[in-house]
């Protein structure tokens, strides 16, 4: 990190330019189970080619489906899963290149926040020490120093610090998720992964943790990865979305651009059935989401497009700049969003 | 009259001497092919409520009040009667369509239980199972019947129960959660789906959730829940766009919104009260920046501020505040 001599390819790029994150080309195939024992098991291609770069301080947005993807791509960052090809450069450095020192250092750098806010924290741990732990296990700080720190951070997410000694139990769903927001952002991370972090809570908490989430970032300047399926509240939070579909981003553009005007036919979709002027159209035939261990051919929403043509079942459409930084993946887009 | 006309309302759980309410005298009424949401949040009292409808609450719940559905005081029935009307006049979906099918038997062999069940002395067989799956658009039906709830999805899963659900054409479909573990797409098929069973079938439905953009865009009429109260209801058009209550206000201020351009939000401090520890008055009171002294000692009394659109708040017109932000919307 402290490298900061020696005329290195990711210095020639200023500084403010550079991104926090980014993504080249990664894929992800995960074998699964073998069906029959003379044939080779099938593989699911998880993530399929997914490019993006994330500016430091800012959120960058990951909508989908389930099985588009997007989780894998988060794990990936918490380097939870290698890919099985491409790089993830974080802050310059391919982070499946490290050694063990710089591995540890970017465990801390990178936090996650999770969707179950009850699943997330120990039981049998009160609430000073779950937060303190991850500072624990670093080895920055003993217990005592850690719960010290603990008191502080519960003040910042909005709660009282006589909590201390409770148990997550004796909280509720909106309280236990700032608890490990709480826990997140005890080692100082650049980045912190939301992976639906607030699609469990009810509306008004969702709104207040929310505003939490805007208000650390305002203060620590954090770099969020925020996945969500709401789009409403992927568009409120971030400053750059990718809409994902089978392991591809089919979509990806400033918050504006995709949501104001919306250029992949699944991307029209889902800004339309987001949308409380909608009316709800009758229901089509069929339209199964297929099943990313057999995508469709070519264009892999061409089975669900109202727009699909010949052409789209036989050619796989690449990611084409219809706009500065707006890129799609359709044949069709000047027709559609014109 | 009404389809379902529910008055007074109430389910309590607890000691007699120290009862928590889970719902305080809810009443309201279901018209013949309406839909009418009820939103809240968790602990706001709409399953149970939905719950005591179907009188499937544990026997441990004390619920007083009456309900009459279809002419009949549903309270007062036996076991027996009430078993002969659930699940053909009054069916209700649930919120988890992952564990509401039976994990060792096929699609095919719960379909044509069901269509047993709801038609005594008919012989369902595949065939008519076949039929089941197709008026809610699952394709290859004929391959689907054979096949077992993990190899489907999850939005084929609540349209599978759905048509279990709707069947023998029931006069009303309880909808708890339908749409809440499902994704965007998928919601959108099963809304088509309900206005589909509406429509053919003059299915009146209840939809339970907390997703207020759902019950805005399928509703007739909505009905706003908080610490077991009804707190508002109204014409769906009316309570979105001319919100009465603060809460009401605050919840449709939780979404996000697109305001010139940039979006906005904004959110309800404090969080809701324990049931257990309710006061005398307005349980929002606490909450609520336009709450004065009588807000926390008595109880509102409901007004009518539009038509059929109601609101228990002790702050009418002309207060700073009762047409506050929701107006924007």
């Amino acid at each position: 990190m402290s490298a900061a001599t020696g005329p290195s390819t990711t210095r020639l790029v200023p500084p403010a330019e550079r991104p926090l994150i980014e993504a080249r080309d990664l894929y992800k195939r995960y074998r699964l189970s073998r069906q029959h024992f003379f044939k080779p098991a099938p593989t699911v291609l998880a993530v399929d080619g997914v490019s993006f770069k994330v500016a430091p301080g800012s959120t960058f947005g990951l909508v989908g489906e389930s099985g588009s993807g997007k989780t894998t791509v988060a794990k990936m960052l918490l380097k939870l899963e290698p890919p099985s090809a491409g790089t993830l450069l974080v802050d310059g450095m391919d982070i499946f290149a490290q050694d063990r020192a710089a591995e540890r250092a970017y465990r801390s750098k990178v936090q996650a926040v999770l969707q179950d806010p009850y699943g997330a924290l120990s039981p049998r741990l009160t609430v000073g020490r779950i937060i303190a732990e991850p500072l624990v296990a670093q080895g920055r700080m003993s217990w005592k120093q850690g719960e010290a720190r603990a008191a502080g951070l519960m003040d910042m997410v909005g709660l009282r610090s006589d909590g201390l000694h409770k148990y997550p139990h004796e909280f509720s769903g909106g309280q236990r998720q700032r608890i490990a927001i709480a826990r997140a952002l005890s080692v100082d991370p650049h980045i912190i992964v939301l992976d639906e972090s607030v699609s469990a809570l009810d509306v008004s908490v969702r709104a207040q943790i929310l505003k939490l989430l805007e208000d650390v970032q305002r203060k620590l300047g954090v770099t969020y990865l925020f996945i969500g399926h709401d789009l409403a509240i992927v568009r409120y939070m971030s400053t750059d979305v990718g809409v994902m579909y089978l392991g591809q981003l089919v979509e990806i553009g400033t918050a504006a651009q995709v949501f104001n005007r919306p250029l992949h036919p699944y991307t029209r979709q889902l800004v339309a059935a987001g949308s409380a002027d909608t009316p709800i159209r009758p229901l089509g035939a069929g339209g199964e989401l297929p099943s990313p261990i057999n995508p469709p051919s070519g264009c892999r929403f061409h089975t669900r497009c109202p727009h699909a043509t010949a052409l789209c079942a036989q050619q796989a459409p690449a990611l084409r700049e219809i706009d500065s930084g707006h890129q799609a993946r359709c044949h069709h887009i000047e027709q559609i969003a014109a | 009259m009404s389809l379902l006309s529910v008055r007074a309302l109430s389910v309590e759980f607890g000691p007699r001497g120290k009862p928590v309410a889970a719902v305080a005298g809810a009443s309201f009424h279901v018209e013949r092919g309406e839909i009418v949401g009820v939103v809240g949040e968790s602990g706001s009292g709409k399953s149970t409520m939905c719950s005591a409808l179907m009188r499937s609450l544990p026997d441990s719940a004390r619920v007083s009040g009456d309900v009459v559905f279809d002419g009949q005081p549903l309270m007062q029935l036996s076991a027996a009667q009430m078993q002969a009307i659930r699940g053909r006049d009054l069916a209700m979906i649930l919120q988890n369509p992952m564990t509401s099918l039976d994990p060792l038997f096929t699609i095919g062999d719960q379909a044509t239980e069901v269509l047993r069940l709801r038609h005594p002395g008919s012989h369902a067989g595949e065939k008519q199972a076949v039929e089941l799956l197709r008026k809610v658009r699952i394709t290859a039906p004929e391959m689907r019947v054979r096949q077992y709830p993990h190899q489907m999805s999850g939005g084929m899963k609540q349209r599978i129960l759905t048509a279990f659900a709707t069947a023998a054409s029931p006069k009303l479909l309880i909808a708890d959660e339908p749409t809440t573990a499902l994704d965007a797409t998928v919601q959108e098929e099963i809304l088509s789906l309900f206005c589909e069973i509406r429509d053919s079938a003059q299915t009146a439905i209840i939809i339970v959730t907390h997703d207020l953009g759902v019950v805005r865009r399928i509703s007739d009429r909505t009905i706003v829940m908080y610490a077991g109260r009804i707190v508002e209801s109204g014409p769906t058009r009316s309570v979105f766009g001319d919100p009465q209550h603060p809460y009401t206000q605050g919840l449709i201020g939780s979404m996000p919104r697109v305001v010139d351009g940039r979006v906005e939000l904004n959110s309800i401090p404090g969080q809701v009260p324990r049931l257990d520890q309710l006061g005398s008055g307005c349980a929002f009171a606490e909450r609520c920046q336009h709450a004065t002294d009588r807000c926390s000692r008595a109880m509102p009394p409901q007004r009518t501020v539009g038509v059929q659109h109601e609101v228990v708040c002790w702050h009418g017109d002309g207060t700073p505040g009762a047409r506050r932000e929701g107006a924007a919307a």
